[in-house]
């Protein structure tokens, strides 16, 4: 296929002196089917180009040409084959212009698909799941480098890893790698160690043998360290184990994350999770002085220069010098741009106070900060201190917004906390969790919501089962989200378990279903409102397999997800996902 | 609605609304590196790597997104699902293979990301379930691989093949 400004010579019909080039000729081929008049600039041509013509475009007649020897031209024989030629070039072309077929020679070629950029094809196969990926590489000889070049694989380097299976993933080209049980020594020898963008350390790993791995994958850009309490001297630079000399090694390093799960003795799960991302510039901010000395290992860290910050503890976790180190980041670094915390201990008034110093912030998680203080505070004090606050800071640029709250609290709160909704006109996603909602505050809710097209009800907990299954048949019959922008709608932990009878349950998300149809029948004429029949709902702890039993609209299976084509209205759909979504809320 | 001119490689111009010229990121930068005002009614942006139709197509396209929300930021977590492709999408996608693929390189260099996105959904959706042979079908693509290189291959395979 032709790259964007050349045209291809294949026939050319013209001044004689181009003919010449018709005595190379060896065969004119003469398709069947009507192509696109490239280049026409009538309506007539955009019509063309518009038609679904079948992409496979058979030759239906080829005129062999009788050979000439262009060294030959001059002779009178040699003429006398060349004017034949041309003739019969002309009368095809002739008759191909008469029955309005092809104008351009381009049309004539088949759509290489193997010249699309790399970036092109990486965007393709972004939607393509590994294995068919990998499947897909015995296509060709250019495909297979495609995929080799283009996908992400991820090997997991275990020291107890037998040779051979070593040897087996060497030769792919392995983009994520993840160190485990690694023996001092240890030599592995990496095809394309330059693909390695991402390093994991799930496990001890000696600082002898961090260096060796820095050393060895340069082009890092992502340090995922993950640790329980058995393990939790991964990263402590008291073992030197995340040094600033491999760290030296890193010259693309563009993201440090630390994730740090602990146990308590009791064995009851306490998690701290501190995740720190530091963006670009890594080299030419580290010589800038600023100290997390209240850990040994942020101390590391210092200097770096913070884009982004997140960091999660769950409410369960006890004192945790944590938050002195979030305050020192948040407070010392001028270019945060983004932060995220899920976290209880401070106090909204310190919250504003670090969001008024950083006026570079720009986050679609800020509301993630705010909310999560509702926790330890009086609800509807707190509700009027983020409202002012909000009034004040003027942060327009939300766009996303997850308000989570103890359900202790919300009793409190009721619809006053909904007040201060009207004020980012940018909001376009919204997620509630924790929150005990009576249906008509749910539906008022949604009624407020004009500008969200995102909206997730997560743990919500309305106030009986009946409230939860009329309210799941209103939101289906009546539609208060219709009058609004919301398009997708989430329910994480939505549950029916007082029904017991499985099967029931399983009919009224089919009735659910089928009013979501008509829905969409309704609107069916209306172009303009043809993107918005794609609904998804989520359920957990809802068996997939069940609902395939009983209805046969379920088209596919795939990755949790169940397509299921309503009612012959075509584009309606559910998504049912399944398994749990565990008890918190995913960061 | 201020105007622009956009002058496709065979010479045909159309005159788009500024609001929707600026969808491309491309245009958008010519239109603020030239410093041409919303006024500029008479000024030619050539584009010389896309034709006429295919201009048509994709003007097409932006005029019908033009109130779309900005698409997400990149987002590895994101749940990859090529199944939400609007309706209107997929019909105006129901082209020929050499059109949706000047489509994809328009997009491409005009810097469209809500139609690079689709596009490329529309050719993964085209790939995906598929066999190497149906996709060597699909795309009139020539098996080149001897058949030592395609037992090699399918060994290299197996990793992805184990459980």
């Amino acid at each position: 296929m032709l790259k964007f400004g050349e045209i291809p010579i294949m026939v050319e019909v013209g001044e004689r002196a181009d003919r010449l080039k018709i005595c190379q000729l060896k065969k004119v081929a003469v398709w069947n089917e009507v192509i696109p008049t490239w280049g026409d600039s009538s309506e007539n041509g955009a019509r063309m180009a518009d038609k679904r013509v079948s992409s496979k475009r058979r030759i239906t007649s080829e005129v062999e040409l009788p050979s000439v020897k262009i060294p030959k031209i001059s002779n009178s024989d040699g003429k006398k084959i060349l004017n034949q030629k041309i003739s019969i070039v002309d009368s095809l072309v002739t008759n191909l212009e008469d029955s309005s077929f092809i104008k351009h020679s381009e049309s004539f070629l088949f759509v290489d698909w193997m010249k699309l950029p790399e970036e092109i094809w990486k965007a393709i196969f972004l939607w393509i799941p590994t294995k068919e990926k990998v499947r897909s590489r015995l296509v060709s000889k250019a495909w297979k480098n495609n995929v080799d070049l283009l996908s992400s694989f991820k090997v997991r380097l275990d020291g107890r890893m037998g040779r051979e299976k070593l040897e087996k993933i060497r030769e792919k080209r392995i983009q994520t790698v993840e160190l485990l049980s690694l023996q001092d020594g240890f030599e592995v020898k990496f095809k394309y160690p330059n693909y390695v963008k991402e390093l994991l350390v799930t496990t001890l790993v000696s600082p002898a043998n961090f260096v060796k791995c820095c050393e060895m994958f340069t082009e890092v850009q992502t340090l995922r360290f993950i640790s329980t309490v058995k393990s939790d001297t991964t990263f402590d630079p008291r073992n030197k184990a995340c040094s600033r000399k491999a760290l030296a090694c890193l010259k693309k390093l563009k993201e440090i994350d630390i994730m740090i799960h602990s146990f308590a003795p009791s064995k009851t799960l306490k998690s701290v999770t501190a995740r720190i991302c530091c963006a670009t510039p890594l080299r030419s901010t580290l010589e800038q002085d600023v100290c997390f000395s209240t850990q040994p290992w942020f101390s590391e860290l210092k200097g770096l220069n913070f884009q982004s910050l997140h960091i999660f503890h769950s409410q369960t976790c006890g004192s945790c010098d944590l938050d002195d180190v979030w305050n020192e980041i948040l407070r010392s670094q001028t270019s945060l741009l983004r932060v995220t915390a899920d976290y209880n201990d401070m106090t909204v008034s310190d919250v504003f106070e670090i969001l008024r110093q950083n006026k570079s912030l720009r986050s679609c998680k800020i509301y993630r900060v705010i909310c999560a203080y509702l926790f330890d505070v009086d609800g509807l004090q707190a509700l009027n201190e983020v409202s002012d606050s909000l009034q004040e800071l003027a942060l327009d640029f939300v766009n996303s917004a997850v308000i989570s709250c103890n359900p202790a609290s919300a009793l409190q709160l009721e619809m006053k906390f909904f007040d201060f909704m009207h004020l980012p006109t940018s909001l376009r996603k919204l997620s509630i969790r924790g929150y005990n909602l009576s249906k008509e505050q749910f539906l008022t809710t949604l009624g407020g919501l004009s500008y969200v097209e995102e909206f997730n009800v997560g743990n919500c907990v309305f106030h009986d089962a009946s409230t939860r299954i009329s309210l799941f048949k209103e939101i289906l019959h009546t539609l208060g989200f219709d009058s609004c922008g919301v398009r997708r709608f989430l329910f994480d932990t939505f549950e029916i378990p007082e029904l017991g009878d499985e099967r029931k349950k399983w009919m009224i998300l089919e009735d659910a279903a089928l009013r979501f149809g008509i829905l969409h029948h309704q609107h069916n004429s209306d172009e303009m409102d043809c993107e918005r029949s794609f609904y998804d709902f989520r359920f957990t702890k809802l068996e997939i397999r069940e609902f395939a039993a009983i209805t046969d609209r379920v088209i596919f299976v795939e990755n949790d997800i169940c397509l299921i084509n309503i009612d012959g209205a075509g584009a309606a759909m559910i998504s049912v996902i399944s398994g749990s979504l565990g008890l918190t809320p995913p960061p | 609605m201020p105007v622009v001119r956009l002058q496709s490689v065979d010479g045909e111009v159309f005159p788009v609304d500024v609001e929707i010229a600026r969808m491309s990121f491309a245009i958008r930068n010519m239109l603020d590196d030239l410093g041409v005002q919303d006024n500029d009614a008479e000024e030619v942006i050539p584009l010389p790597n896309v034709t006429g139709p295919i201009l048509r197509k994709v003007i097409e396209w932006c005029t019908h997104h033009k109130d779309d929300p900005p698409p997400p930021e990149e987002d590895d977590t994101r749940e990859k699902r090529t199944d939400d492709i609007p309706a209107w999408d997929q019909e105006f996608l129901r082209v020929d293979q050499a059109v949706l693929f000047d489509i994809i390189l328009a997009a491409n260099y005009l810097d469209i990301k809500g139609l690079l996105d689709v596009t490329c959904k529309t050719v993964a959706n085209m790939i995906k379930g598929k066999t190497p042979e149906e996709i060597r079908k699909l795309f009139n693509i020539k098996n080149d691989f001897t058949p030592a290189e395609e037992e090699q291959i399918r060994k290299e395979n197996e990793w992805c093949e184990e459980k």
